[in-house]
């Protein structure tokens, strides 16, 4: 039985019965269920669970971010938001965050600089002053606005962070966003067509170097994907070879949707070809945050549940996914939960 | 791994100095460019930086060379690129700091343009 809170798959529970019956199959569905609310509402407390969760020691900033970013996968009927980060027990710098609020649906991706601890902090900083900036009602300029300020308070321009702050409207498909210094979003629509959204840049964060910011909009078409990533996906090398690379990435995401697998499924074997293409060993903070909008309507949720790769109700519960890979996973097999 | 950074003051006269930085700037090298341009800079507030041996710059490195340009302008000189790598010119363009530090395709062009 699949372990879930919401869409995000917290892990597997075996139940054995010796009745074989829709009857058990039911009681198991709500058993799994009852056992997942209480798992999340340890979450927060709980440190056997967080030493049952982890397969490798956290760094400091691992710790510190991963406590402030919002689960990994998210769906309803407008959306499906999935994210992958890694090397998930050693991030240094990299966030994101969605939120919804109504209507709109808010994403976030930030790249402080460096990968030490320093990064972590200033990666922490910067989300919660976007954050509390946000939910005091700041438009997409006024959140990044907030980020610089508090990060020229606190290290007078000697760090900074980069970043996409977005805000899609789910009613009209509308994405705004605002680019500070980061690489500009993709869009993927069905599987012929990828787009980078080009917008003119504002500086880094931080930097105070006065470069204005520009809000850019694109109407997007119901099963859109818009890509928020960070340079460690497509730029990082390998010794002697070529970067990833921004075609290979969406290749590699368009394929597996052609396919059919689902999103957290998707970004789950990403992160294992991205490490495969680095020899197994991340030198940078590699961060997707994949955004498909499905269309207005909440409430039906038929192709959000596919798009997740979840049971749909009354189904039989599926096999959990099964893939053998040469490299140690950072999270268990056919999970998406944080570390 | 991490290919050595080497720096070199070239030349100095009233107000402006070249650096000359070969090799990679990074979280671990980046600390002795901002500090030798930091350092230079008191004496001589237009710096040069002769970028043409940089191999690799990643965003410890980047950070150092708006940092320098920051210490410049208050100093009243400015930071000047010459040569910088394709690296560094996608990082300019990446995030707008096109505008913000002048940059030269040569030393020669960038001594031309910065000598009064």
């Amino acid at each position: 039985m699949p372990l879930l809170d919401g869409t995000e798959r917290l892990g597997v529970l075996r139940v054995t019965s010796v009745h074989d019956d829709e009857r058990a199959r039911e009681d198991m569905t709500r058993l799994g269920a009852l056992l997942s609310l209480i798992i999340v509402g340890h979450r927060t407390s709980s440190d056997a669970l967080a030493r049952l969760v982890r397969t490798e020691p956290l760094n400091i900033a691992a710790e510190m971010q991963w406590s402030i970013m919002p689960p990994r996968t998210y769906a309803d009927g407008r959306v499906v938001i999935s994210a992958s980060l890694e090397p998930a027990h050693r991030i240094s710098g990299d966030v994101f965050e969605y939120a919804i609020d109504g209507p709109l649906v808010h994403l976030t991706i930030l790249d402080a600089m460096g990968h030490d601890t320093a990064a972590g902090l200033c990666g922490v900083l910067a989300l919660s002053a976007c954050r509390r900036a946000r939910r005091q009602g700041a438009d997409l300029i006024g959140k990044t606005e907030a980020v610089e300020a508090e990060l020229i308070a606190q290290y007078d321009h000697t760090r900074y962070v980069t970043g996409i702050v977005a805000t899609l409207d789910t009613r009209t498909g509308v994405l705004s966003w605002i680019n500070r210094g980061h690489l500009p979003p993709v869009v993927i629509r069905g599987n012929r067509w990828t787009s980078r959204l080009n917008c003119p840049p504002s500086h880094p964060m931080g930097t105070d170097l006065g470069v204005p910011g520009t809000v850019c909009r694109e109407q997007l078409e119901p099963g859109d994907r818009i890509v928020l990533y960070t340079d460690g996906i497509t730029e990082a090398r390998r010794p002697g070879g070529g970067e990833f690379g921004l075609d290979r990435f969406t290749d590699f995401l368009i394929r597996h949707h052609a396919d059919g697998l689902s999103v957290p499924e998707t970004l789950r074997r990403l992160t294992h070809a991205i490490l495969d293409y680095h020899d197994g060993r991340l030198q940078d903070d590699a961060t997707v945050l994949l955004c498909e909008w499905l269309g207005p309507s909440v409430a039906d949720t038929r192709e959000a549940t596919v798009a997740t790769g979840l049971p749909e109700a009354g189904e039989r519960p599926h096999r959990p996914p099964r893939e053998s890979t040469r490299h140690e996973r950072s999270t268990a097999p056919g999970t998406d939960r944080k570390p | 791994m991490s290919d050595q950074l080497r720096l070199e003051q070239t030349e100095s006269r009233e107000g402006l100095a070249v650096v000359t930085a070969a090799g990679e700037l990074d979280l671990l090298t980046a600390p002795e460019l901002y500090q030798l341009g930091a350092g230079t800079i008191e004496e001589h507030p237009t710096l040069i930086l002769e970028m043409s041996g940089v191999t690799f710059c990643d965003s410890s490195g980047f950070n150092a060379l708006l940092r320098l340009r920051r210490r410049a302008l208050d100093a009243g000189g400015q930071l000047v690129l010459a040569a910088p790598p394709d690296q560094v010119q996608r990082l300019l363009a990446l995030t707008g700091a096109e505008g913000a530090i002048p940059v030269h395709p040569t030393l020669a062009q960038a001594r031309a343009a910065h000598s009064n």
